[in-house]
């Protein structure tokens, strides 16, 4: 399986993903990998609703991903991965997916996270695994659409003794 | 009469020449023909074309057709219009006296279809009239053979042209030149040796052959004839015998020798022709109380699944119960396609008529009371494609509650078939003779399928008729088979569905009744459309889970009105999921700007995005937002407004394609 493009965004496939990255980025697929996603049924359906015209999208597990990854049968799919959080985007390169870098658009504000960006909120784990990230050598690469000119999220951390 | 100057310029493109045809051929021609039968027409075109071709074979720009030179049976069309004077009338006013098709190459050659013939006709005609002129024969002569021979021709292919459609499937994957060669096997096997094959033998034995020529031609090795195979086949004189036919004939067509481990391996497919007897699909009546209540769930689900072998009663409250029995006993019978028939019935009387039902038709019949729409989709789903037995069928409907079940209910019968099953691997068994060729193309052909719906616990695995059983137990050791197909049905209680179905676009239905594949994606997209749920409130709701600095309760009112005026002003309906989708978008879009962090496009993109229909409405839009929250979107935020909605429009209306 060739992985195209992994990307951090608290609400994964939105207008952004659509109108922008599906049509920059060449895939052949959209993977949705989220274990929260894939229990919750509106949301599923919304998501899947919201997909752009002519790439299949489907919603899997952590797990399921780095499964189907490890499966050659699956080589043919070229996807691009959207998951919530950077934990999961942790969890996926643990399991064996090879990226070199890693986009992430926004992340949403609550209680326990604070902004770092104008539109990247973190949280401790948030942090830990970011740092994880930046270890194995991945760019955490801070773009909404692709024309904006892009940030390092290190950088950012780092100006804000996160890390 | 546009369907008519088409088909003549699809002439005209192949013989590269213009046809020139009077008013009367015209009308000949469409009299002809009974109305909208289109391969007739079509047919009869390319007769009198080719004629024409013939006729005018010194011109070398155009061919002349007269009405005078017409087969006789177009000649009785003009009569046959004639009769019907209205009609003359109507189109004496559309023609020209005299018509000149010109080759057109932007209309070109339309998709191939069945009736399209598989060759260059004119390049055949040009050929074989050379050589018979070449032959010392005079011109009248050589057109009245080469006539017969078109005629002849034309005649038997489209005649075949309903069989055509149902092997469309299988010319995929196998040669025509295969497939034909194991259509004339069929009828030598039957005509000369008396010996009876039925429609799935061109399946069967095209796909074998088809993999035995890829095998050779590879250069493989041959297989070796195993013991087991020798004496299985020693039982099966009348098949060994046709093997050898059947090799003989595939030796003759391709000139090379066929090894004698192959004619076992065909007397083995033959045999297991032979002992699957295609039972028909279980058959289903709805009976129903009401004037209309039980044809309308019929026809609801019919509409969904073309589906044939369902049959509605409605049982008005007036009417007694002995009618009523005697009417749905001759649906019963009508239905019935010798594998039992299954009764939906709502209440009362009509749920003890089982075995009144037997005792009068003599089918086997099971009744399931409490129907619904739902339960009639599922039973014609079951029925449709899998040759389940109609036991299975009645057991796994009675535990069917409907499909908007709640996740819970989901967790719990997946907790269930967990506690059940145990930790073996899922399989699929696909047979063939070999476990080699067909097989290995069944395996191909479900492996896409499984990886389109990304599922990745099933594995499917080739079987060899040969050593079916013993393998069957073997795998059953590491795998929980949970379905079959090929070219037998092996004697395990899974759903099992035949060589045909599968080719002809069966096989994401199979995958879809083994495993709960997203195909209810669209069902629940509907259903979650006309629920209570998406409404101001959830979309409230998601406002306030991902964004920051808007008010969630006073922002989503304006955006819901933004998206009634764009909805108004495009004239064309929001679905509540992008109603969401587009609130969610115009709230990042103003938080976006309270941050001054505004997405970027580039010029060319700006520019373009202003001539779109969809800009004027979006900044007519966005003067709402000027006006009651006195803010102003930048232009490469205005753009991505437009974009979403041109790819919502885009997607509602490929799917609407």
């Amino acid at each position: 399986m060739d992985v195209r493009f992994l990307r951090i965004d608290s609400r994964l496939l939105h207008g952004q993903v659509t109108t922008n990255w599906a049509k920059v980025i060449k895939v052949n697929r959209i993977l949705i990998v989220s274990d929260r996603v894939a229990g919750d049924r509106t949301r599923k359906t919304l998501i899947i609703q919201a997909a752009p015209p002519g790439i299949k999208t489907n919603v899997v597990t952590v797990e399921k991903m780095i499964r189907m990854y490890h499966d050659p049968r699956f080589d043919i799919l070229k996807p691009m991965i959207l998951v919530e959080d950077a934990v999961d985007a942790r969890r996926i390169v643990e399991g064996g997916i090879t990226i070199d870098s890693v986009n992430i658009g926004a992340i949403s504000f609550d209680a326990t996270r604070v902004m770092v960006t104008d539109a990247i909120a973190v949280n401790a784990a948030d942090v830990a695994a970011f740092k994880w990230l930046h270890d194995q050598g991945i760019k955490l690469d801070v773009r909404k659409v692709s024309n904006d000119s892009s940030k390092n999220l290190w950088k950012s951390l780092s100006e804000k003794g996160l890390v | 009469m546009q369907l008519l100057e088409q088909l003549l310029t699809l002439e005209a493109n192949r013989i590269h020449k213009n046809i020139r045809l009077g008013e009367d051929v015209v009308q000949a021609l469409l009299g002809s023909v009974t109305y909208g039968n289109i391969g007739q027409l079509k047919s009869n075109i390319q007769l009198v074309c080719a004629q024409g071709f013939l006729n005018s074979m010194h011109n070398k720009n155009e061919i002349t057709l007269l009405f005078s030179q017409l087969p006789p049976n177009i000649k009785d069309g003009l009569s046959n219009l004639a009769s019907d004077r209205r009609e003359l009338g109507n189109l004496s006013r559309l023609l020209e006296a005299t018509m000149v098709i010109k080759p057109d190459a932007q209309r070109g050659t339309p998709d191939i279809d069945s009736y399209e013939l598989p060759y260059n006709l004119y390049e055949i005609i040009g050929d074989k009239a050379a050589l018979l002129k070449e032959d010392g024969l005079d011109q009248a002569a050589i057109n009245h053979f080469i006539m017969t021979d078109i005629n002849l021709h034309l005649k038997s292919f489209y005649r075949q042209g309903k069989l055509e459609k149902t092997i469309d499937g299988l010319s995929e994957i196998v040669d025509q030149e295969i497939i034909d060669l194991t259509k004339q096997m069929q009828r030598l096997l039957q005509e000369r040796e008396n010996y009876p094959v039925r429609d799935h033998f061109i399946y069967a034995m095209s796909l074998h052959i088809s993999s035995f020529i890829k095998r050779i031609q590879s250069g493989k090795p041959l297989r070796n004839i195993s013991a087991d195979l020798i004496s299985m086949v020693h039982d099966y004189p009348v098949e060994l015998k046709i093997a050898e036919r059947v090799k003989e004939l595939i030796r003759d067509h391709y000139r090379f020798p066929i090894p004698e481990s192959e004619v076992y391996y065909m007397a083995i497919l033959l045999v297991s022709l032979k002992s699957e007897p295609k039972t028909g699909k279980v058959g289903i009546v709805v009976a129903a109380h009401g004037d209309s209540t039980a044809s309308s769930m019929v026809h609801v689900v019919s509409q969904l699944l073309s589906v044939d072998n369902i049959a509605a009663y409605d049982m008005p409250l007036e009417m007694s119960p002995k009618i009523a029995l005697a009417g749905i006993a001759a649906q019963v019978k009508k239905i019935d396609q010798g594998n039992g028939v299954l009764l939906l019935v709502d209440m009362g009387s009509l749920s003890t008529f089982s075995n009144k039902l037997i005792e009068k038709t003599h089918i086997h019949v099971k009744t399931i009371d409490m129907v619904t729409t739902a339960m009639v989709l599922e039973a014609a789903r079951k029925t449709a494609l899998i040759d389940s037995d109609l036991e299975t069928v009645y057991r796994e409907l009675r535990e069917f509650d409907g499909y908007s079940r709640t996740i819970e209910k989901v967790q719990q019968k997946k907790k269930d078939v967990q506690k059940r099953s145990d930790q073996r691997a899922k399989a699929i068994i696909a047979i063939c003779s070999t476990g080699e060729g067909t097989a290995k193309r069944i395996k191909d052909l479900l492996d896409k399928i499984l990886v389109d719906h990304l599922i990745d616990d099933i594995t499917v695995i080739t079987v060899s008729l040969v050593t079916m059983n013993e393998q069957i137990v073997k795998i059953q050791q590491d795998y929980q088979i949970v379905a079959a197909t090929g070219v037998v049905k092996p004697q395990v209680a899974v759903p099992f569905v035949s060589l045909e179905d599968l080719l002809q676009g069966g096989g994401e239905r199979f995958v879809s009744l083994i495993e709960e594949i997203d195909n209810h994606a669209v069902h629940e997209a509907e259903a979650l459309e006309h629920s209570e749920l998406l409404t101001k409130e959830m979309a409230e709701n998601y406002l306030g889970q991902y964004f920051t600095f808007i008010n969630p309760v006073k922002i989503v009112k304006v955006l819901w009105g933004y998206c009634a005026f764009i909805q108004q002003r495009s004239k064309s309906k929001m679905s509540n999921a992008f109603k969401i989708s587009l609130i969610m978008h115009m709230a990042g879009a103003l938080e976006r700007n309270l941050t001054r962090s505004e997405m970027s496009a580039d010029e060319q993109r700006l520019a373009q995005v202003r001539t779109e229909k969809l800009y004027p409405i979006v900044t007519q839009a966005n003067e709402i937002l000027l006006e009651t929250l006195n803010i102003t979107l930048s232009e490469s935020e205005v753009f991505y407004i437009v974009e979403l909605l041109r790819t919502e429009k885009e997607k509602s209306d490929t799917q609407k394609n």
